[in-house]
């Protein structure tokens, strides 16, 4: 969950990135990793097989701009997308603040997409959290390969509730900071609410 | 399967091994008996090759196991054939020599002729026979072959293994090899949407390339080049929400042009797990010929936490 450190003045919130293997996950943080300035990232953290899939999360501090005289503090993180590492998956999902679900957009990974939407909503619903609590967007990743579905059938499937959403380019980094800020801004705006509520 | 073996297979059975062995007994009383110089061992071959052929032109997706079983069973009924002709010489010469009776009965051309009636007695039960399991065919690796329901154990042996840290330089984004899976998926809800219309047409050439060989004419290869299939929208509609779209054989018989449907080798009783074979239908084919009302969405339904003001939005500082 997020911390406020009042002493300090210092907001700390945890960002997930979840989809399925190969979406391009770890390529959105080492895009960010690449392109923010030193002094407001940490170390990228990535634990990776011989065969560069994530094998047990990635992780990148990153430090925003103040926002009320406060520091914040994002840890982003990603998830291993393969199958099997789904008890993995759900320990990183443990206190997430915001989740931004990155979908591939080649036709033969739409039931994939699918599929690792709703171990998304299974993983946290172990936690006592849902979607309807937890804010998230949805990036359409790999907009530039030839064999991709239209994104009026991927809100069809994925988003019918049409959460924001972006198309984007990971590797080129189209699209990776336009995502990021979003759920940065509604993790932040829900943190507001429930503070302005009492809750936090 | 064993529904298939119905009174009259059982009733053709037993009137060929009656005529069988009628026919063996009286063919072992005739006076010549052509080609006795034929080794025993040669006979054994021939009858376990010929049955062996048989077993498999009948059931070419029958188990080894169940191979071997058909082979001996066919020898047991061809040995039953061969006894009860001799048993009835017996009978009928009133000697009480049987073991003459069952010598004659079991020379080269009564023993042939029991070959044919065992085959002709074993024909109906075939059935039985166990096959191998019939795959769902997908087009490329779809979820199911990549994140089904798998053990970590059966990735274990693609080399991806072994704990690497690494920083972010030292990684480039290279592929590997697609996770396997044998899952089966649930066919989905095949209720008809309802309120849309129209058809969706598709190449034969592509669907026919996701068919099972077995059924494969070279006519039929020759027609899907030139014919196309259509397939109602408001059955693939309730699909689309699944990512998928999966139709069994059976059903794609009935959407097939019939001059396609005459090309194909026509299923058998006994073929009834070639038509349960689901199919799954390229969606690249199918998405792009709907009408934008199939795709439409329901009224946006915001969460709670979506209703924040976005004015004073999060800001890093890149390079």
């Amino acid at each position: 969950m997020a911390s406020i450190n009042y002493a300090l003045k210092e907001i700390s919130c945890k960002v997930v990135y979840y989809g399925p293997g190969m979406c391009g996950k770890t390529t959105n943080l080492q895009y960010i990793h690449q392109h923010t300035v030193d002094d407001k990232r940490g170390n990228m953290v990535s634990l990776a097989t011989p065969g560069e899939r994530t094998l047990f999360f990635d992780f990148l501090p990153l430090e925003a701009s103040q926002i009320h005289g406060f520091r914040t503090k994002f840890q982003l993180y990603t998830v291993p997308g393969q199958v099997m590492y789904n008890s993995t998956r759900k320990l990183v999902l443990r206190g997430v603040d915001g989740v931004i679900f990155v979908c591939d957009s080649q036709w033969e990974k739409m039931r994939e997409n699918l599929e690792s939407f709703r171990n998304l909503q299974e993983n946290l619903a172990s936690y006592g959290y849902s979607l309807e609590t937890t804010p998230y967007v949805v990036q359409y990743n790999k907009r530039d390969l030839p064999n991709i579905g239209p994104t009026e059938y991927m809100q069809y499937v994925i988003n019918p509730r049409q959460v924001p959403h972006f198309e984007a380019i990971a590797i080129r980094g189209e699209g990776v900071f336009e995502t990021l800020n979003c759920i940065c801004t509604l993790v932040l705006g829900q943190m507001s609410q429930k503070q302005e509520a009492g809750a936090v | 399967m064993r529904q298939d073996f119905t009174a009259i297979s059982a009733f053709s059975t037993v009137l060929a091994f009656i005529a069988g062995a009628v026919l063996c007994m009286q063919v072992s009383q005739m006076e010549a008996q052509a080609g006795a110089g034929i080794s025993m061992p040669v006979l054994w071959a021939v009858e376990a090759a010929l049955f062996g052929t048989a077993v498999y032109v009948w059931q070419s997706r029958v188990t080894v196991p169940g191979w071997l079983l058909g082979i001996a069973g066919l020898i047991g009924v061809r040995v039953a054939l061969v006894s009860a002709a001799g048993l009835m010489s017996a009978v009928m010469q009133e000697t009480a020599n049987v073991g003459v009776c069952l010598e004659e009965t079991s020379q080269l051309l009564p023993r042939a002729c029991a070959m044919v009636f065992a085959l002709m007695v074993c024909y109906p039960v075939r059935v039985f026979l166990p096959l191998r399991a019939v795959e769902i065919r997908r087009r490329g690796r779809g979820f199911a072959d990549s994140a089904a329901v798998k053990s970590a154990t059966a990735e274990a042996d693609d080399g991806d293994r072994g704990l690497l840290i690494v920083t972010v330089k030292d990684r480039t984004s290279t592929g590997t090899k697609a996770p396997r899976s044998t899952s089966r998926e649930p066919i989905p809800n095949l209720m008809a949407a309802p309120g849309l219309e129209g058809e969706i047409e598709l190449p034969l050439s592509t669907v026919l390339a996701l068919f099972p060989e077995d059924i494969l004419t070279d006519k039929a290869l020759a027609l899907g080049d030139t014919v196309s299939m259509s397939i109602p929208i408001d059955v693939i509609h309730p699909q689309l929400k699944e990512a998928q779209v999966v139709f069994s054989m059976a059903d794609f018989r009935n959407w097939l042009p019939p001059v396609m449907r005459k090309a194909l080798v026509q299923s058998g009783d006994s073929d009834i797990e070639v038509e349960n074979t689901l199919v799954l239908l390229p969606l690249e084919l199918i998405v792009p010929q709907l009408t934008p009302e199939a795709l439409e969405l329901p009224p946006p339904s915001p969460p709670p936490w979506a209703e924040v003001g976005t004015a004073e939005s999060v800001v890093f500082a890149t390079t």
